[in-house]
């Protein structure tokens, strides 16, 4: 009988042991990827829209309300749900790998549909990688045994759901092509606008406008790009995550997803959690 | 990983476009801004040069709107064509130091821009064998 006790408790503390602590990993990226997913670009298809739309017509004449945001302001509520589910999917995998923090899994809500608005396109491809994500969440979601169902939902919709943060930054690499291209063309106007203009205050006050535009531009832009590298950290952690989905109590696995962690909350300017 | 993962081929292939775009215009308001002086004597030529460049960002800023739209997606020719135009470009354009040359270079990268957003392959071809042109590189 005290043989037998002793056994229960050796295989105790190795559950204990190996059952939690080898899921840290799974569960520091998630928290992380969540956290970069949530977060949304100041500087948006709607401010974009509106800036290109007076900036890329200055010989028009200026007519109040010319600038139909309509379009952008339904790309941007698109952006917005992918990034949502995302972050959903994100906290019920580390809710799932033993997250101790209560996490705020939001509900499942809203879809996307194909269709061009304005000058942007959402393709089938694009509705399909969402359903295919909205899928994987409803599977986790309802998901019961900690490593067993993170390795069937990683098996089974792995691509998918890589496939959506793969498509979250294509757009936002198209947003920060496009605000890039604006400081471009603002930057012509200003050498040549500063050659032709008479020195004085009006000259000065241009001048000022246009720097001041610009540098409002360039910080958005560099926003943008912190957080394309983020994204594509959780993507390359993602991957790894759904190719080890067989091993995912690996201290490789393990080593890797921290390292990446790392290197995210690095280019968020924020100290490891 | 399943193997039902949708692709973003055709879209990451745009955005890769629209950067290249985005670097001549960059590399155009280099120029610009270093010669502006001398530039702004000819004011004939300064036009065209700053109407060009704004057509090259235009032609960006549709890649990068565009991404999944574009026509030549399966057009196994065009694609080779243009990623060799883009490899020259990447590797010479710092190479351009005239006016005169910017604007020749400008009017072969607005052409192939045209060439691509309207699907004419045989453009396509023509207009990246003119940017090989430039730089003294033929297609393999």
């Amino acid at each position: 009988m005290k043989r037998y006790s002793l056994l229960l408790l050796a295989a105790t503390v190795v559950f204990v042991t190996t059952g939690c602590v080898d899921l840290k990993g799974i569960t520091a990226f998630s928290t992380s990827g969540a956290k970069t997913c949530s977060v949304l670009p100041a500087y948006g298809y709607t401010r974009y829209c509106f800036d290109s739309c007076y900036i890329n017509n200055r010989d028009s004449p200026y007519v109040p309300g010319r600038c139909d945001l309509s379009h952008a302001v339904r790309y941007d509520t698109i952006l917005h749900r992918e990034s949502a589910q995302l972050v959903a999917y994100f906290n019920a995998l580390a809710q799932l790998s033993g997250s101790d923090a209560v996490i705020d899994v939001d509900t499942i809500g809203g879809s996307i549909s194909a269709g061009t608005y304005g000058q942007f396109t959402v393709t089938a491809t694009d509705v399909q990688v969402f359903q295919g994500l909205t899928t994987a969440l409803r599977d986790l979601l309802t998901a019961g045994v900690k490593s067993k169902d993170i390795r069937q939902n990683l098996q089974r919709f792995g691509g998918e759901v890589a496939g959506m943060i793969d498509s979250l930054i294509l757009q936002y690499s198209a947003l920060d092509g496009l605000t890039g291209n604006l400081v471009i063309g603002l930057n012509t106007q200003l050498i040549v606008y500063g050659v032709r203009a008479s020195p004085g205050p009006q000259r000065y006050a241009v001048l000022y406008a246009y720097n001041e535009k610009i540098g409002e531009l360039k910080d958005a832009d560099a926003q943008q790009q912190r957080l394309i590298a983020q994204l594509s950290l959780v993507e390359k952690g993602y991957r790894q995550l759904a190719a080890n989905a067989g091993n995912l109590r690996s201290k490789t696995l393990k080593q890797r997803l921290l390292a990446l962690v790392n290197n995210i909350s690095f280019l968020s300017g924020k100290s490891n959690p | 990983m399943s193997n039902t993962t949708p692709t973003n081929g055709s879209a990451a292939l745009a955005i890769e476009l629209g950067k290249t775009f985005q670097l001549i215009a960059q590399q155009m308001g280099n120029y610009l801004q270093d010669n502006i002086i001398e530039m702004a004597k000819d004011p004939a030529s300064l036009h065209t040069f700053t109407d060009d460049q704004s057509r090259v960002l235009s032609y960006s800023n549709t890649f990068f709107s565009l991404g999944a739209r574009l026509a030549f997606q399966n057009a196994d020719a065009s694609i080779a064509a243009v990623q060799e135009a883009t490899k020259a470009i990447n590797a010479n354009l710092n190479s351009i130091q005239k006016t005169d040359k910017w604007i020749n270079f400008a009017g072969a990268v607005i052409t192939l821009g045209a060439a691509i957003v309207t699907g004419n392959f045989g453009n396509i071809v023509g207009s990246a064998e003119a940017i090989l042109a430039t730089f003294n590189v033929k297609i393999p």
